[in-house]
């Protein structure tokens, strides 16, 4: 359900405005309606600012170090060290990334003077570096000329040539390359004191995440409220030469009681009506029942409702239950769904407790469907000869069916039963936004469908005579057929509202045949996750041969394996699947817009 | 030629097929992730689910293998062979065209997740457009099972 609002309009004295704003955040219950600004890149940029200090916070809580007790501390300046010590550290590793490679370089020439080859130099002694794959090195250079081999490494060999004067000697097929700069000592050198700096920043990152975590916190919501403040002022009006502030904001019908005392408290000036949400982009607040708020993290996959429009999740969250336990049918995994989400609730932050108490309901939909399609951890219960199941089967077989051919039609039947609220919700929808007379073309196909459900099944029992039926489906097509041909549109020419009616009977013969058709994945996933577990336990038994304990072993691997792998693959077409019927088939046929925007008060952090 | 042989034929297209649908799709997507990973590493968990998405189509080749796998024997008539062949026409060839479609889908769902556009739900139920086709091709390959 979406719970009412009201807007507000209050008229403020300016000397009093930033009391006011400190109020209205202290009760928390104003969603402050944005007016079209030419700043917003200003808040944005502040915005910004605060997104970096909570990935600053995210950087210090992903080292996992244990918070001592922490005293109040410039969340500010250490802010600012943190950010200072980050680029450093980047710096640092970039230096020692670059000292690395050169090291690399200069490892095959060892350690050398740098300063001696230049004092040769002078004296007219040129060293000059080289290096040669292995294979076009020339032994008989050693012999013609001064030539000294220095290192070897991955097939190359380094040598230097010496040479006096101005004599200059051509080798063929050796590079000669740049002496190095800096010897192979020095380097090693740098690299263990960037090393150690590097370790000794990562110390003072230690240091901070156990000892400023909190001031880093205030810091980012105090940064947090400025920016709502900023967002607040910004959205006010100013009126007779900027004495007087106009404030407008959406507040909830249930939550208005609080914020009323305080404005008649301080006497301040007010306006407040009900929203027009045909012109006005009304905040959405849901409220439903215990049940139903944990499917509301479905529903926000798609999109909030519009203020005027219903509220689909009470309505789509049963049906979601039971095609997740259709889809995944497997009483086995159901168990452990169920487990794992009692068990995990206990533990886990309080937004995620209602999404584990989903889980909990969605495994005992797959018990149930598990136990209707015989299946557990993958083995077949209809093939067994436990007493309920071999019962029921020789019972099918008297009819000649099966299990299979039953599920084939349950599903059909759910889609169905799901596409025919989806239609009744549609013409509660169109009454409500439009008024009832908008509503009878989707009258007309309920009552047709209706109907004609109700005439198949009268004439499959034979519970009337043949003309009587006939008689019966005459009025029916006769009444169905004037809401749908001449009574869709009340406005409209009659001409036009029977082409209307014409292309509308189109589309929905085609669609509906679609929509009823897409509903066969709820049966064919079933049967696809029970047969891989089914796989899974025969390669478990074929596989594990018949060494005593190391069989068991083997097995237990194979099973725990396959069993994940199947249980993870099939979870999420369950989870997904369903979703998309929901959205796809369930939505369209209710005609939900959607497209709310949430309700999100103007609060002070506590 | 011998009746089996062609019922082989088909089981051969029905993996094959389906089986490269899957590597080409979740290859798709593992690659993109890569490549996401760069821009945003805390959503490694909807990577993962997102490019293991097309990975089905494989396994219900597999499975279209498994349930026919009772009628490959010598004595298999040219109807029962006939019937494997078109199951594998139908299963390989959708499976492997809505894996590697439905693997596009997901990597550029993960490419807009990566630079930080919030879109995992959308790309979700985007994805499995395509995978119902293969859904469908699936139930047919079970219900000729039951037929034959």
């Amino acid at each position: 359900m979406i719970l009412p609002m009201y807007k507000y309009s209050f008229l403020i004295y300016h000397g009093d405005y930033d009391k006011f704003i400190d109020d209205i955040g202290e009760i928390g219950v104003l969603d402050v309606i944005e007016k079209k600004d030419e700043d917003s890149e200003k808040i944005s940029e502040k915005y910004d600012h605060v997104k970096q200090v909570n990935n600053t916070l995210k950087f210090l809580l992903k080292r996992n170090v244990k918070q001592k007790k922490q005293d109040s501390k410039n969340g500010k300046e250490i802010y600012e060290k943190i950010v200072e010590l980050r680029n450093e550290q980047e710096e640092k590793l970039q230096q020692l990334n670059s000292l690395q490679k050169e090291i690399s370089l200069v490892r095959p020439w060892g350690d050398f003077s740098v300063n001696d080859i230049e004092k040769l130099k002078e004296q007219g002694v040129n060293i000059r570096f080289f290096v040669c794959s292995s294979k076009k090195y020339d032994e008989e250079w050693e012999k013609q000329y001064p030539v000294r081999v220095i290192g070897k490494q991955t097939g190359n060999i380094y040598f230097v040539l010496i040479e006096k004067g101005e004599e200059t000697i051509e080798l063929d097929g050796a590079e000669e390359v740049k002496s190095p700069e800096r010897p192979l000592s020095e380097l090693e050198h740098y690299e263990k004191k960037l090393e150690e700096d590097i370790r000794n920043i990562e110390k003072e990152f230690d240091n901070h995440a156990a000892n400023s975590i909190k001031a880093l916190e205030k810091y980012r919501d105090e940064l947090w409220m400025d920016c709502e403040y900023e967002k607040v002022i910004k959205n006010t009006d100013k009126e007779a030469d900027e004495k007087i502030m106009i404030l407008e904001g959406w507040v909830p019908e249930k939550k208005s009681k609080e914020l009323e005392k305080y404005l008649e408290n301080n006497k301040i000036l007010f306006l407040k009506s009900k929203p027009d949400p045909e012109k006005e982009k009304v905040p959405i607040l849901l409220k439903n029942n215990k049940f139903t708020k944990k499917f509301e993290v479905l529903g926000n996959f798609y999109s909030l409702p519009k203020y005027n429009e219903l509220d689909l999740t009470p309505f789509f969250a049963p049906f979601y239950m039971l095609f997740f336990g259709f889809c995944l049918g497997d009483a086995g995994y159901g168990i452990l769904l169920g487990i794992a989400g009692l068990f995990l609730r206990g533990r886990v932050k309080e937004e995620l407790k209602n999404i584990m108490m989903l889980v909990f309901y969605l495994g005992l939909s797959t018990i149930v469907f598990g136990i209707i399609s015989g299946t557990f951890f993958g083995v077949n219960l209809y093939e067994t000869n436990l007493g309920v199941y071999a019962s029921l089967k020789g019972y099918m077989k008297a009819y000649d069916t099966d299990i299979n051919q039953q599920l084939f039609n349950l599903s059909l039947v759910l889609g169905g039963i799901q596409i025919v609220l989806g239609l009744f919700l549609k013409a509660i929808n169109e009454s409500i936004q439009m008024g009832w007379k908008y509503s009878l073309s989707t009258v007309g196909w309920l009552v047709l469908i209706i109907g004609g459900g109700a005439l198949y099944v009268f004439s499959y029992f034979s519970l009337f005579s043949l003309e009587v039926i006939n008689i019966m489906l005459y009025i029916l097509l006769g009444v169905s057929g004037l809401f749908i041909f001449l009574l869709n549109h009340p406005k409209r020419n009659i001409f036009v509202n029977f082409g209307a009616g014409i292309w509308n009977t189109y589309n929905m013969a085609t669609g509906l045949l679609g929509d009823l058709l897409s509903y066969i994945r709820l049966f064919a996933l079933g049967i696809s996750s029970a047969i891989l577990g089914y796989v899974f336990n025969t390669i478990a038994v074929s596989m594990s041969g018949n060494i005593p304990v190391l069989s068991v072993i083997i097995m237990v691997v194979i099973l725990v394996i396959g069993h994940s792998i199947n249980l993870f693959m099939s979870g999420i077409g369950s989870f997904v699947h369903p979703l998309r019927l929901t959205f796809v088939e369930f939505y369209k046929n209710s005609g939900f817009a959607g497209g709310g925007k949430q309700y999100s008060p103007f609060r002070k952090i506590k | 030629m011998e009746p089996i042989i062609i019922a082989y034929i088909g089981v051969g297209l029905m993996v094959g097929l389906a089986g490269i649908g899957s590597a080409f799709g979740t290859s798709m997507g593992g690659s993109a992730s890569v490549g996401a990973m760069k821009k945003n590493d805390e959503a490694f968990g909807v990577y993962l689910v997102l490019s293991a998405l097309p990975g089905t189509q494989g396994l219900y080749g597999f499975m279209g293998y498994f349930i026919l796998a009772g009628f490959l024997v010598p004595e298999i008539t040219m109807t029962q062979a006939g019937a494997i062949l078109g199951a594998g026409i139908a299963l390989g060839l959708v499976g492997l065209m809505s894996g590697i479609r439905q693997g596009q889908v997901c990597a550029n769902g993960i490419a807009a997740i990566g630079s930080g556009h919030n879109i995992f739900g959308n790309t979700l139920i985007l994805a499995v457009f395509p995978e119902l086709y293969a859904i469908v091709a699936f139930a047919a390959t079970f219900l000729i099972s039951q037929a034959i």
